[in-house]
C-alpha cells in the first residue's frame, strides 16, 4: 500500500457488525460534528440491520438535534422507514425535526407515506406551516392530482389555498394547468382567482394565452 | 496657475461639447452653459408643471394617485410644509466637471436657501425645459439620459411624444433610455383612455381581470402583445385597459410603441 500521511492507522477490514457498533457509538454519545456523520456509513453496512438503532437515535431526547435530523434523513433515504417516521413525528417536540421527518416521508414514496402527508394536509389540529410542508411534498412527490383537487375542494383556509395553487403551480402536467384554469374562472374566491391567474401566467403551457384572453373578453 | 489654465481649457472643452449637443432654444443654450460653467456643484431652475401632479419630499403623485417615490429621505434641494404641494417643476442638476451627473426632480414646495456652488437659472419655459432634457436624454449614454426623460413629460403644455417616440425607435441610445420613454409613452396612453377617471375601481372583475393582463403580459417570447393590444383598444372596462397599457409599456415592442402612437396622436 502506498503510504500516504504519518498520522494515518489502518485497522484494515473489520467486520460489518463491528464497524456499525462502533459507529453507533459515536453516533450515541459524542456530540459535534462526527456523531451525525458517523450516521451515512452505518446505514451502508452490509448485512447488518441498523433501522432500530437509526429509531433509537432519533428518539433520544438528550441527543442534539443535529445528529437526530441525520438519523431522520437517511431513515427517509431506507425502503421501510415510513413506519418508524409517522410513529416519531407524535413524539419529536421540535418543529426543525417534525420539518425533516416530513420531508424524510416524502422521500419514502410509497402509498402509506403518500397518504400520511395527505392527512397530515387535513388535519387540522397541527400547525398551517407543517401542513403546507407535508402538502408542498406530497404535490412534489407521488401524491395523484385526483387527490390534490380533492383536498382543495375541502379547504378554506387561505393559506391552505394559496400552497394548493403553488403545488398545481409546480406539477407539469396538463391536468394541474386546467385545474388552475378552473380555479381562475370559477372560484368564488377573488384571490384565489387572481393567484391562479398569476401562475398561469407563468406557465409553459400553450393554451394560457388564448384561456386568458377569453377571460378578459367575458 | 497651471491648475487655473487647465480648468479653463476644461470648461472651453465643455462648452464646445454642450453647444454641439443642445437644441437652439435661448434658454435651453442657457443651461447648458451654466452647467459647462459650473464646474462642480449644482444648476437649478424650474417650469411650469402638469396641473394634476403634486409632490412632498421625494415623492410625486398624478391624478390623485400613482403616486412615484424614489427615497423616504427628506428632499435635499426643496422643502415642504403640505403634503401635496403643485407646481412647479424643479430641477437640480448635479454637475461635475461641467458635465450632468445625476438629476433629482421635485414638484412643489420651495427652493432650500443656494448654498456655495449652487447656480439657481430661475423659472424657464417649459419648451426650453423639455428641449434641454430631451437634448440629455438624446446625448448622454448613461443614468443622465435615462433619467431626464420622467421630468420631461411633466412640463405643462408640450406635447413631447413625439419626440420620446423618435428615442423609443432609436437603436443607438441605450436600452435604458429607450425603456424608460417607452415608460412614459405607456403611462400617457393609459391617462389618455382613462380620460378624467382617476379613481381606482374596487369590483372584483375588475380586479381579476387585470391580474389577467398581469398574467398575459407575463407570457413568454411576446406571445400575448397581440391579445394586450386586443385589451388595450377594446375592452369595456376602462382601469383593464389602462392596466395593459402600462404592461404593454413595459415592452419595447414595436406593435406597442405603434398603438401608442395611435392613441397619443390623437392629442396632437
Amino acid at each position: 500500500m502506498a503510504s500516504g500521511c504519518s498520522n494515518v492507522t489502518d485497522v484494515g477490514t473489520v467486520s460489518s457488525r463491528d464497524a456499525v457498533d462502533y459507529l453507533l457509538g459515536i453516533a450515541r454519545t459524542q456530540s459535534g460534528k462526527a456523531a451525525g456523520e458517523a450516521i451515512f456509513p452505518i446505514t451502508i453496512a452490509d448485512s447488518v440491520e441498523v433501522t432500530q438503532n437509526i429509531y433509537s437515535i432519533v428518539k433520544d431526547e438528550s441527543r442534539p438535534n443535529e445528529v437526530r435530523g441525520k438519523a431522520i434523513f437517511w431513515l427517509g433515504q431506507g425502503a421501510g422507514g415510513g413506519d418508524y417516521l409517522s410513529s416519531l413525528y407524535t413524539r419529536v417536540r421540535s418543529e426543525e425535526l417534525k420539518d425533516k421527518i416530513i420531508f424524510s416521508m416524502s422521500q419514502q414514496k410509497d402509498a402509506a407515506s403518500q397518504k400520511w402527508l395527505v392527512d397530515l394536509v387535513s388535519n387540522e389540529s397541527e400547525s398551517i406551516e407543517n401542513r403546507k410542508k407535508a402538502l408542498f411534498w406530497a404535490g412534489q412527490t407521488g401524491t395523484s392530482m385526483q387527490q390534490l383537487t380533492g383536498l382543495y375542494s375541502r379547504m378554506d383556509e387561505r393559506e391552505m389555498k394559496d400552497q394548493m395553487i403553488f403545488v398545481f403551480s409546480q406539477r407539469q402536467e396538463r391536468v394541474a394547468i386546467d385545474k388552475l384554469m378552473d380555479i381562475a374562472k370559477n372560484d368564488k374566491d377573488r384571490d384565489a382567482r387572481k393567484k391562479a391567474m398569476f401562475w398561469l401566467g407563468q406557465s409553459h403551457d400553450a393554451r394560457v394565452s388564448a384561456f386568458l384572453t377569453d377571460m378578459l373578453n367575458r | 496657475m497651471n491648475i487655473t489654465r487647465s480648468a479653463s481649457i476644461a470648461v472651453a472643452a465643455s462648452l464646445v461639447i454642450v453647444a454641439s449637443t443642445i437644441p437652439a432654444g435661448t434658454e435651453a443654450q442657457n443651461i447648458a452653459r451654466s452647467v459647462a460653467s459650473a464646474g462642480t456643484g449644482k444648476v437649478r431652475f424650474t417650469y411650469l408643471a402638469r396641473p394634476d401632479l403634486c409632490g412632498y419630499n421625494n415623492s410625486i403623485s398624478r391624478g390623485g394617485n400613482n403616486r412615484m417615490s424614489w427615497s423616504s429621505d427628506v428632499a435635499p434641494d426643496v422643502e415642504y410644509d403640505h403634503d401635496c404641494s403643485k407646481g412647479p417643476v424643479r430641477m437640480v442638476l448635479y454637475v461635475d466637471g461641467g458635465r450632468v451627473s445625476k438629476i433629482r426632480t421635485y414638484v412643489g414646495g420651495e427652493w432650500r436657501p443656494a448654498t456655495n456652488g449652487v447656480t439657481d437659472l430661475g423659472a424657464i419655459s417649459a419648451k426650453d425645459a423639455t428641449d434641454y432634457l430631451l437634448s440629455l436624454a438624446t446625448t448622454d449614454a448613461g443614468a443622465v439620459g435615462r433619467d431626464a426623460i420622467m421630468p420631461l413629460t411633466f412640463a405643462d403644455g408640450v406635447v413631447v411624444w413625439p419626440r420620446l417616440f423618435t428615442l423609443v425607435r432609436d437603436e443607438n441610445r441605450p436600452l435604458s433610455t429607450r425603456k424608460q420613454a417607452m415608460f412614459w409613452l405607456g403611462q400617457a396612453a393609459g391617462e389618455h383612455v382613462a380620460g378624467k377617471v382617476s379613481f381606482a375601481k374596487d369590483d372584483d372583475a375588475t380586479e381579476v381581470k387585470k391580474s389577467a393582463v398581469f398574467a398575459l403580459s407575463q407570457r413568454r417570447n411576446s406571445e400575448a402583445v397581440p391579445s394586450l393590444i386586443e385589451v388595450a383598444r377594446n375592452n369595456h372596462d376602462t382601469e383593464v385597459r389602462k392596466s395593459a397599457l402600462f404592461w404593454l409599456g413595459q415592452t419595447m415592442d414595436p406593435q406597442a410603441i405603434g398603438l401608442f402612437e395611435e392613441i397619443l396622436g390623437s392629442r396632437n
